[in-house]
């Protein structure tokens, strides 16, 4: 692996159902993740791009080929092992945010370290740190479902940093989001990958935020077709001028 | 807010069922009833290890006697009270005796017509011999006819028999009268025997009548008793002659009489329970075993009709 | 993490109180119906607590004692003369009608005991004195007769008051605690004889001969002795030792058998168990399914399969628990004004909540089980697809 370098995947196969219902929906897909760029996997419904994610995140199975993440061979590992390591290495951000609507934002941020054994006061302190980092730091008492959907969205980002993982995962993390608070969170991608410099990998098909990632993958139909540098100049599509 | 008070409401709530049905236990257990231990008072200590269980009844030693009356009539006079002594030949009460007494009136007139007839018949006997010896004496003097004086003979003979008939008379007469008073004697009965009265039935003007079942006076001996055992036939068998027993008063378990052995009555009879009910039951048969026994010094008064528990000692079964 | 696991159960206040509620009343169900069930069976057997001694013998064919065959009188000898037996005296229990003042009648549960030893008379005394019972026409009478024994209206009846048992003056002096019968009627104590000048008269009266055992034997030895030497039937009695042969069992046994008490009951217990278990598996699964996406998100984040289920056991089991303590409380209130009046029937022996504790409890590993058999089934990339 090269220095930086953080997911290698190579060659990956998946396929769902049996005889002529089977539909492959990986075949033979390659891609590379860094530490400290935005990398957006990008294409049409349906081509694959959630489930190459899934196989990254190591909550699926792919049939051939090899994942690599951290030098963690993903493929091979026990399901146990694989658990135990999502827990320790990935942060995740859900399309629904899936925070746990009848617990504090505090507590639904601190889920992460008490899943690795953190004491719970240590983890509500952690926790709370966390979503000042994500400008929610007086919302912590609050249950999630008093919050818009953008700060929604930030509580499930503190979630995920919360216990600092190299990777961050995130599916369509915008999607249910408006622009406005599309911008917020995105800028907040941008922190996230930067500092300590960790891999994020966003699977979105909003071409509005295309113009934050550092690197584009496009797939269809189950395969990589582009794999590109971002210039960054792609105009990006919001309806108004961001302003830092 | 809603969900906390929920919450706390179901958790107390929850909390104070379990205490409560803890509570409840315990109220239970206070309404439980405690077993009895033993029985207010201690029943009759068991003398001896294999022991035939019978009930008794306490009778006089020479068995009482149940003085009924000869006839049936009205009793006059009642000589004797319960409890009181007597001797034999003494007597105990006395039946109406004014019928008998009317005729012994006319008994001892008649008497007195036998008596004077006796004396008529000895003056016509005299009339008759002196006209016989008068004639007698001129015999062979041809003053009177052979034939006259003959007549006169048997006329005498004829007077002699009527005296000795009217002598018959008055014994008969007699005779009549002691039957009589026999009779009357017969109306004051008499104690057979040396005893103690028991039982009185009857009082001076009632009616006495001569049902053996209901008798006037009992009669019997206080100063030793015996002890009349009934053994369940099913008991029967292990009953055997001499075997040793002790008697407990029923009502008083404490007071204990060691029994001598008697006898045993051959003939095994219908039981006639004891329990005092109103009605008679014969329930089975009973053997019955006859003990006596010394009443103790310092145990309480007997009384004859007591009803008693008795253990005999006996084989095993 | 099991304190939020607590704090997701109890957030969802409907659901949870849907939960508690049908741990509830299963629990009240089963707990309650037993408990009247067992008072109710306690009730056919109180004579032998009421008039307590610890040998009973009964005819060779009477195996309840509210239904005895008439002994002879000679068989309390016979008892009294089997070596193992230290005393044996007589019982009669019949039941008896009272008339009151108004021309009404009440029936009572007679007793006659042994008039020397008093063996089988009350235990517990309120007022008077039992010894008094050797007075001429007196009886002892339970709580029960002092009101139900009393005219309409009027104060209740006590020491020195006077009633007719079948014409038969009866006056009272005493009044004792007692178990309540199956039949309703008080109890009423008397001399043994005078409870058959009481009792129209009838070949045989002796209803049944309490005795004891000696020193040195146990009530089974002399129970079986007693067997072998009269032919009788004895048993022994509660409270004086467990036995195999005990009179009380086999009075239960017998209603069990030859009524439909049991049945109905049984009935109840199982309708609030199959109540019980449809609700709170029915809710708790719907509880697992409705945070089956957060749950899932827990197990995409690396949350374990045996962590999940702990939580969900730990979920359950305090709903459990909830429910069974609010239903114990219904229980247990029920259970105090049934102790106050005496009525309904209400016994309720410790096996009864500890095993509806284990029942509740199993219900509701149920339902959790039910729940972690859904998670597991649910692959956590599932959470990215909506």
């Amino acid at each position: 692996m090269k220095e930086g370098q953080v997911v290698e995947v190579r060659g990956v196969e998946k396929s769902f159902g049996d005889g002529n219902q089977r539909i492959h929906v990986l075949k033979k897909v390659d891609l590379d993740a860094r530490a400290g760029e935005i990398l957006m996997l990008v294409g049409p419904s349906g081509c694959g791009k959630t489930t190459l994610l899934s196989a990254i995140a190591g909550t699926l199975r792919v049939e051939g080929g090899s994942i690599n993440v951290f030098g963690q061979p993903m493929h091979s590992m026990s399901s146990s092992a694989l658990t135990k390591f999502r827990g320790s290495h990935i942060g995740f951000i859900f399309q629904q945010f899936n925070l746990i609507p009848t617990l504090t934002c505090a507590e639904n941020v601190s889920v992460p370290l008490l899943i690795q054994g953190v004491s719970s006061s240590k983890a509500l302190a952690r926790a709370k740190d966390s979503l000042a980092t994500v400008g929610l730091g007086d919302r912590w008492k609050d249950r999630p479902g008093k919050l818009s959907g953008g700060q929604q969205q930030r509580v499930a980002i503190a979630r995920a940093l919360v216990h600092e993982p190299p990777l961050v995962i995130c599916d369509e993390p915008t999607a249910a989001l408006d622009a406005k608070n599309g911008e917020i969170v995105l800028d907040l991608f941008r922190e996230v990958a930067r500092s300590p410099g960790r891999a994020v990998i966003i699977v979105t098909h909003d071409n509005r935020i295309f113009s934050y990632a550092d690197r584009i993958a496009r797939m269809d139909d189950g395969r990589m077709i582009e794999e590109r540098e971002s210039d960054h100049s792609e105009k990006p599509h919001f309806d108004h001028e961001i302003s830092h | 807010m809603f969900t906390q008070i929920i919450r706390f409401v179901t958790i107390v709530a929850a909390a104070f069922g379990f205490y409560l049905i803890t509570v409840v236990n315990a109220k239970q257990q206070e309404k439980n009833l405690q077993s009895a231990g033993e029985p207010l008072k201690a029943p009759a200590q068991k003398p001896y290890a294999d022991a035939v269980a019978a009930t008794g009844l306490i009778e006089a030693l020479s068995e009482n006697v149940a003085i009924g009356s000869p006839i049936a009539g009205l009793i006059t006079d009642l000589f004797v009270t319960v409890n009181s002594p007597v001797k034999k030949g003494q007597p105990l009460f006395k039946l109406d005796d004014r019928e008998l007494r009317a005729e012994e009136t006319g008994r001892r007139a008649d008497i007195e017509v036998a008596k004077a007839q006796i004396a008529v018949a000895e003056a016509q006997q005299a009339k008759a011999d002196l006209q016989f010896n008068r004639l007698d004496s001129l015999k062979g003097t041809g003053a009177v006819s052979k034939d006259v004086t003959e007549t006169r003979q048997s006329d005498a003979q004829v007077a002699a028999s009527q005296v000795l008939a009217a002598k018959a008379q008055l014994v008969s007469a007699e005779a009549a009268l002691q039957r009589l008073q026999l009779l009357i004697d017969r109306l004051t009965v008499l104690s057979p025997r040396d005893g103690t009265i028991l039982q009185v039935n009857t009082r001076a003007g009632e009616y006495a009548a001569t049902s053996p079942k209901n008798p006037a006076v009992i009669v019997g001996d206080l100063n030793r008793f015996q002890i009349r055992a009934d053994v369940d036939e099913q008991n029967a068998t292990r009953i055997r002659e001499g075997q040793k027993a002790k008697a407990h008063l029923k009502g008083d378990p404490k007071v204990t009489f060691d029994l001598e052995f008697s006898r045993i009555e051959p003939y095994v009879i219908p039981k006639v329970s004891l329990t005092g009910a109103s009605t008679e039951r014969v329930d089975t048969r009973v053997l019955q075993v006859i003990y006596t026994f010394v009443r103790p010094a310092d145990a309480p008064p007997l009384y004859v009709g007591q009803q008693v528990d008795v253990f005999i000692e006996a084989a095993q079964p | 993490m099991f304190r939020l696991a607590l704090k997701m159960l109890f957030g969802d206040g409907a659901k949870y109180l849907m939960l508690v509620f049908g741990i509830f009343f299963a629990t009240f169900l089963i707990v309650q119906q037993s408990a009247v069930f067992c008072g109710l069976m306690r009730w056919t057997s109180s004579t032998l607590r009421n008039c307590s001694a610890p040998i009973y013998v009964v005819d060779a064919k009477v195996e309840q004692i509210n239904e005895t065959n008439a002994l002879r009188d000679t068989d309390v000898a016979l008892v009294r003369s089997v070596s193992s037996v230290r005393w044996a005296m007589p019982l009669y229990t019949g039941i008896q009608r009272v008339r009151m003042e108004d021309g009404t009648y009440k029936a009572v549960q007679l007793l006659g005991i042994d008039s020397a030893t008093l063996a089988g008379g009350p235990t517990r005394m309120i007022s008077g004195n039992v010894d008094d019972l050797r007075l001429p026409n007196t009886v002892v009478i339970d709580r029960l007769a002092t009101e139900r024994l009393a005219n309409k209206g009027e104060r209740p009846i006590g020491v020195g008051d006077v009633f007719e048992i079948n014409d038969l003056e009866a006056r009272v002096v005493g009044v004792c605690e007692a178990e309540r019968s199956f039949t309703g009627g008080p109890y009423i104590w008397t001399t043994y004889e005078r409870a058959l000048q009481y009792t129209p008269p009838s070949r045989k009266m002796l209803s049944a001969i309490l005795a004891a055992p000696i020193e040195g034997k146990t009530i089974d030895e002399t129970v079986a002795d007693i067997e072998a030497h009269t032919g009788l039937k004895a048993y022994s009695n509660q409270g004086y030792g467990t036995s195999k042969q005990d009179f009380s069992e086999a009075t239960i046994w017998w209603y069990v058998r030859n009524t439909g008490i049991p049945i109905s009951f049984g009935t109840t217990v199982v309708i609030g168990f199959i109540v019980g278990t449809a609700i709170a598996c029915q809710t708790f699964y719907a509880f697992v399914l409705e945070n089956l996406k957060h749950l899932g998100a827990l197990k995409a984040m690396g949350m374990s399969n045996f962590r999940l289920s702990l939580m969900l056991l730990l979920q359950s089991f305090t709903v459990g628990i909830i429910g069974f303590g609010i239903g114990l409380l219904f229980t247990s209130l029920f259970a105090m004004a049934a102790l106050k009046n005496e009525q309904p029937p209400f016994f309720m022996p410790w096996q009864i909540p500890v095993v509806a504790f284990l029942v509740i409890q199993t219900i509701c590993a149920l339902a959790a089980l039910l729940g972690i058999i859904r998670l597991s089934l649910y692959e956590p990339a599932m959470v990215f697809r909506v």
